[in-house]
């Protein structure tokens, strides 16, 4: 196992990606943590969600995307993490595509709570970014400074 | 220990999850609460009160009547230690007299009689709700309140009352206030009476307590 990871490409530009990525995820996380009530707002106006599941999502994903912005942060199951992160991006990608679709007027994405304004587009175009970093982490994982190669490195049992 | 892999891996992800889960905890401190504020004709109670209640409500709305009794309630109960402040959020598609009826209560409020206008307007919510033309109704209204009528009619041609409405309509777009009525309680919001009745008013009572 070591020596797989000693060969495996050291990527300067994957690892800069996977701490890019993580950046976005946590910011984001907190920042919709902050205020569930108004996060559930936001949710509430892309009319996608059952308004009886809105509570539960506002405090669910922000807790996701911190979660996910931490593990990769820290390089633990990066292969999984950028799944997860990939799967994120992929949801929020469809929901603003189907507000466009259905014609929702939306003025800014909510993407970072009330802190940063990005219109729809500007958020697509983001999230699709994101996703080539989640990619190129997926393929480099673990890469440099990550606890997988920690774990890696310890006794089989 | 930490020589094994497996243990390894189970203490690096509960560390994990037990940060997110302070993150999430820690998180309120960020908050930048939006705080509306509203004209002084359109704010009732104690100036310095401890709490402060913003409701976006939309005179034709039916749920923003139902609004009302327990605002009032809450007035009765904690007195001096609140204030109100009305903000306007009107949905032209389902109330088209909604901006009209807005624009009549703030030419009240230029005659300091924006609350009495406001109550009469959710009282007779039915009967110009249901006009084809409400603007002699609004006019009536005026009129029953004893309103300088030669002033009030020159505020409604002006339109400046019109962009007082919608501005509110705007920074309640920039703020996603998107449903009627949505009370903002020191900050923190509550959609709909039933959100004011079950979490609102425990958010008072607790507030009130802490306050000196």
């Amino acid at each position: 196992m070591r020596t797989q990871l000693a060969a495996a490409p050291p990527s300067k530009t994957a690892l800069l990606g996977r701490l890019a990525l993580a950046a976005v995820f946590i910011f984001s996380g907190l920042h919709k943590s902050a205020s569930p009530e108004d996060f559930e707002a936001i949710l509430e106006a892309y009319y996608i969600l059952p308004q009886t599941h809105l509570s539960l999502f506002a405090h669910l994903i922000p807790w996701l995307e911190l979660l996910v912005g931490l593990s990769l942060a820290a390089g633990y199951e990066v292969k999984l993490s950028s799944l997860a992160s990939l799967g994120l991006l992929a949801s929020f990608i469809t929901a603003l595509l189907y507000t466009r679709w259905r014609g929702i007027p939306l003025e800014n994405c909510g993407c970072f709570g009330d802190w940063v304004h990005l219109t729809p587009w500007q958020a697509v175009a983001l999230d699709l970014a994101l996703a080539g970093a989640a990619v190129s982490t997926f393929l480099y994982a673990p890469g440099p400074w990550s606890l997988d190669r920690w774990i890696a490195q310890a006794e089989e049992p | 220990m930490l020589r094994s892999r497996l243990y390894r891996r189970f203490v690096s992800g509960a560390v994990l999850v037990l940060l997110s889960a302070a993150a999430v905890a820690a998180s309120g401190k960020l908050r930048r609460p939006y705080e509306p504020d509203a004209p002084p004709h359109r704010q009732r109670g104690a100036p310095e009160a401890p709490i402060r209640i913003a409701v976006f409500s939309d005179f034709q709305c039916p749920h923003c009547a139902s609004a009302v009794e327990p605002l009032n309630q809450l007035e009765q109960i904690h007195g001096g230690k609140l204030r109100i402040l009305f903000k306007y959020l009107i949905w032209e598609r389902v109330h088209p007299h909604g901006r009209a009826a807005a624009a009549a209560a703030e030419c009240a409020g230029q005659q300091e009689r924006f609350w009495p206008y406001h109550d009469l307007l959710f009282a007779r919510q039915m009967e110009w709700g249901e006009a084809r033309n409400p603007e002699r109704l609004f006019e009536d209204y005026a009129r029953r309140l004893k309103l300088d009528l030669k002033r009030w009619k020159e505020c409604r041609a002006s339109h400046s009352a019109l962009a007082a409405v919608d501005a509110d309509i705007q920074e309640a777009k920039r703020h996603w206030v998107r449903s009627t009525p949505t009370f903002f309680i020191n900050g923190k919001r509550y959609s709909g009476v039933w959100q004011l009745r079950n979490r609102g008013t425990a958010q008072i009572e607790r507030e009130l307590a802490k306050a000196p």
